[in-house]
């Protein structure tokens, strides 16, 4: 079958579904209409993990999924929702160009038929949302903060000084109404389309994670196709990939506007201690080493960049 | 086209609602090359792997405890006491319980499961016929999915990007007035059919009223206690159905002292069938689910909505009729989260308030549940009354028409819905 | 036969209980600012097992519903051949629940529930051995009912 059917448990107000859009509309000209792609939203087909499983299971879909969510297949994948793993955009396209990072890729296509199309899909950094305001570690201290049910999640909040409290992202908005949580985190599109912010007063930008998704497919469907076409998808996806990044990055800089408009407070504190505190995530999680390669690889490539400008 | 067809053949020679679900949703799955069929068997899995779907088997088993412990009695009694005087006595005493433990359960089919118990009998016994004491169990339940905290609400809210906390309150009204619809509609047709019934005891006197409020206060305070966990605190819709069950045990055991372990063990035994039942048919709709979405089935549906006409009111009119044909072929929630981000923005492109259709569209879904041939409610009460399907319908069509214009009448004045969340707002 | 059924029914009550029990503690510790991150989890790893057995249990006590407006005006010898056809029709459904539901667990064994480090395939699995004991139950009626048959066909 020529068809790709793309799924996100995100709306079509999110930005990365204007990325999916450009996708589908790059690989079905370049391959003039060959292949096709179909979008679905809101996980009509299932949640992350069940449509990796079913991409496993060989049917023609692929899924924007995170790196925690890839950690049980590929465990170096995890490191990618790790606190504080890099700075900006341009350190993340230098961490997935990567030989390392090929090296992961290439390992989970041929152990458990996923084939990673590109992962360079940043949705933001990650804030806390409370209902207080919060300057340092300390200030969490027994706020039952909603996070993803993921270890390196609840580590990270953990790590910070709040309680982690798993909760269905659907559920957070009646939670923080009900006062069921206390406080929640999420980036600035993710809190803008489930309207968060008329439930809390607060958001202070730690910036802890940076949210970074992948397009992730099933091998068997990309082994399917002829090479140029492989290679038409692989292009259509790295560049929708840098259009939706690049559509976020706008879209926050209006949300912010329109979050202080509505009169939440927006605080820039110094990250420094939420750092301190979170790098023993890496530790609890056995990342520490791959933590440092990553470090130094990001190093290597600011100084050549530094020297050749 | 083909599944639908297999799918309302197999229907209709008495194989089981679920069967037929499976049946259709993997012949799918088996004619399509690129869908593994053990595809089918996660997304049978999946169904259940949602958090507010727990709410279902605790308020059947927290409704069968209620039975044991007297809570049930006493609310029946205070029930009785208000409304019994009118016309149509049990079948009222049904539609006011609806509204009192409306305000707890989100769920309409764990509502007419439970109501089915509790009032099946009594209200047969006490002269309605059997078709008509399933009609009003299974109808009264729609109060449920308005009155907050209301799972489908939240659902759309999610999924539709909505304010919840504006769909919460859009739906108090709608609550009430269908309450009101359903007992006028009771009033007319307990006087045309049970002309003996419409005799009624005297009014209660306030002296009265107080007396047994103060009776059953644990009972009255049971749904006061669940709204007020739910809307101010502690518990979400589901962990409420927990707390739902423990709370029934605890004023079983030592406040009326009227449950035993004995019946405490035979409550739980007698709703694991009535979740065997509900659940097989939620597990299978999930298959069927998931070849709707594959095809994108409410995408083309939507788009021939929105080329057919723009006038705003055709389009919401024409969106419930959709809706309403969908709600009676598939399951409500499973509606709810496939048809919501494809109709939210076609009504919102021609200027239609989305918590106005929010509201309409949990009606019409859910009242989709109470019709042939796949509503869930109708089989679930039908199947715990052992009442005969082509009986229940006769009974129920004057309801549907109540049901119906009242719809009718909230999509033509959106300000019925929409005046109280712009007040609070 | 008759074991495996009782078994199974207060193993139903059992997991009925322990996901009230799970869901409603919490809650409460959620409260008090102690959030078990698991139980939600758990629950629902119950659940599905509860919903597959539960399933098979409405077999034996009660009755999954169906559309009687044709079946009840049935003559009762060819209404218990139908139904014979239908038992029939409902193992070979149930076969094919097994056999893909095996394959199912086979395939993901890395995947996991939620935020716990319990393998996704044990949810997985309440699906073909659901499935076999519902076709237990549907083979016991059917060879009762064809046992039954006999002596009629002699009046
Ligand atoms: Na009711
Ligand atoms: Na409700």
């Amino acid at each position: 079958d020529s068809t790709l059917n793309v799924i996100t448990s995100l709306s079509t107000n999110d930005p990365m579904y204007e990325g999916l859009v450009k996708f589908k509309n790059q690989v079905e000209t370049a391959s003039q209409g060959r292949l096709s792609v179909r979008i679905f939203v809101g996980s009509q087909l299932g949640n992350d993990s069940d449509m990796l499983e079913q991409a496993m299971l060989g049917a023609n879909v692929a899924v924007l999924a995170d790196g925690g969510r890839l950690a049980v297949y590929q465990n170096e994948l995890g490191i990618l929702g790790a606190p504080y793993l890099v700075e900006d955009y341009g350190q993340l396209n230098v961490l997935v160009d990567s030989p390392l990072f090929s090296e992961w890729a290439d390992s989970l296509a041929t152990r458990h038929g996923l084939h990673i199309f590109s992962f360079n899909w940043w949705q933001g950094a990650r804030h806390l949302l409370t209902q207080k305001p919060v300057s340092a570690p300390a200030d969490l201290q027994g706020i039952r903060m909603r996070t993803i049910g993921a270890p390196v999640w609840i580590q990270t909040i953990d790590a910070m000084g709040a309680t982690p409290t798993p909760l269905a992202w659907a559920e957070v908005y009646s939670g923080l109404q009900q006062q069921v949580i206390d406080a929640a985190e999420a980036q600035y599109t993710g809190m803008w389309g489930a309207r968060l912010y008329e439930v809390i007063t607060h958001v202070t930008k730690t910036g802890h994670i940076q949210l970074i998704s992948g397009l992730v497919g099933s091998e068997r469907w990309y082994q399917s196709l002829s090479l140029s076409q492989q290679k038409i998808v692989t292009r259509a996806a790295i560049e929708a990939g840098r259009f939706a990044s690049k559509q976020v990055r706008a879209e926050e800089v209006k949300i912010e506007e329109a979050l202080k408009a509505r009169g939440v407070v927006i605080a820039e504190p110094d990250t420094t201690p939420f750092r301190q505190s979170a790098k023993v995530v890496y530790k609890n999680l056995g990342y520490a080493a791959l933590f440092r390669d990553i470090q130094t690889l990001l190093q290597e490539a600011d100084d050549a960049n530094d020297s050749s400008h | 086209m083909m599944m639908m067809l297999l799918f309302l053949l197999l229907l209709a020679i008495g194989l089981p609602l679920a069967f037929c679900l499976l049946i259709a949703g993997l012949s799918y799955f088996i004619s399509a090359e690129s869908l593994p069929i053990a595809v089918a068997v996660q997304r049978l899995v999946a169904s259940s792997q949602s958090f507010p779907l727990l709410a279902v088997p605790f308020f059947i088993l927290a409704g069968h405890i209620m039975n044991h412990s007297g809570i049930t009695q006493r609310l029946i009694s205070f029930s009785n006491l208000l409304v019994a005087w009118i016309a149509g006595g049990l079948a009222h005493v049904t539609i006011i319980l609806s509204a009192l433990m409306g305000g707890v359960s989100g769920s309409a089919i764990a509502d007419a499961a439970m109501q089915a118990r509790i009032l099946g009998t009594p209200m047969q016994t006490s002269g309605l016929g059997k078709g008509f004491s399933a009609a009003i169990v299974t109808i009264s339940a729609l109060i449920t999915a308005c009155i907050p905290p209301s799972i489908g609400l939240i659902l759309y809210g999610f999924v539709g990007n909505v304010s919840i906390g504006k769909l919460f309150i859009a739906g108090i009204v709608p609550g009430i007035l269908l309450t009101m619809t359903l007992m006028l509609t009771v009033f007319f047709q307990v006087k045309k059919h049970y002309p003996e019934q419409a005799e009624g005891e005297k009014r209660p006197h306030l002296r009265q009223i107080m007396r047994s409020m103060n009776d059953c206060k644990w009972a009255l305070l049971f749904p006061v206690i669940l709204i007020v966990t739910i809307r101010f605190g502690i518990f979400t819709p589901s962990e409420a159905g927990a707390f739902a069950v423990v709370y029934a045990g605890i004023i079983g055991f030592w406040c009326y002292r009227e449950l035993t372990f004995d019946s405490l063990i035979t409550s739980l035994k007698d709703s694991i069938d009535d979740i065997g039942m509900i659940m097989l048919i939620i597990l299978s709709a999930g298959v069927v689910g998931y070849v709707v979405a594959y095809q994108q089935l409410p995408v083309s549906l939507a788009q021939a909505v929105s080329d057919l006409t723009s006038q705003p009111i055709l389009v919401l009119l024409l969106c419930l009729i959709f809706l309403l044909f969908v709600g009676m072929l598939m399951e409500g929630t499973v509606i709810v989260l496939l048809l919501t981000p494809i109709l939210v923005p076609v009504v919102q492109t021609v200027g239609i308030d989305p918590i106005h259709f929010g509201v309409l569209m949990m009606i019409i879904v859910t009242f989709g549940g109470t019709t042939p041939p796949v509503g869930i409610a109708m089989y679930s009460v039908c199947n715990i009354m052992q009442c005969p399907t082509d009986e229940y319908v006769s009974a129920a069509w004057p309801f549907y028409l109540a049901v119906m214009g009242l719809i009718t009448l909230m999509a033509l004045f959106p300000s019925i819905v929409l005046f109280l969340p712009e007040l609070i707002y | 036969m008759q074991m495996i059924h009782r078994i199974e029914r207060w193993l139903c009550v059992l997991l009925l209980v322990a996901i009230v029990f799970l869901v409603f503690i919490a809650a409460i510790m959620r409260t008090l600012g102690y959030p078990l991150i698991w139980s939600v989890d758990v629950a629902q790893l119950l659940f599905a097992w509860l919903a597959m057995l539960a399933a098979n249990q409405t077999f034996h006590h009660g009755q999954h519903a169906s559309v009687d407006i044709f079946t009840r005006r049935l003559h009762p010898a060819y209404r218990e051949l139908l139904f014979s056809g239908l038992d029939v029709l409902m193992i070979v459904v149930l076969g094919v629940l097994v056999w893909f539901g095996v394959e199912l667990f086979m395939a993901n064994p890395q995947r996991t529930l939620g935020s716990t480090s319990i393998a996704y395939r044990w949810v997985t699995l309440c699906v073909p051995v659901g499935a076999v004991l519902m076709i237990l139950t549907l083979a016991t009626r059917l060879t009762r009912r064809h046992h039954r048959e006999n002596p009629e066909a002699g009046l």
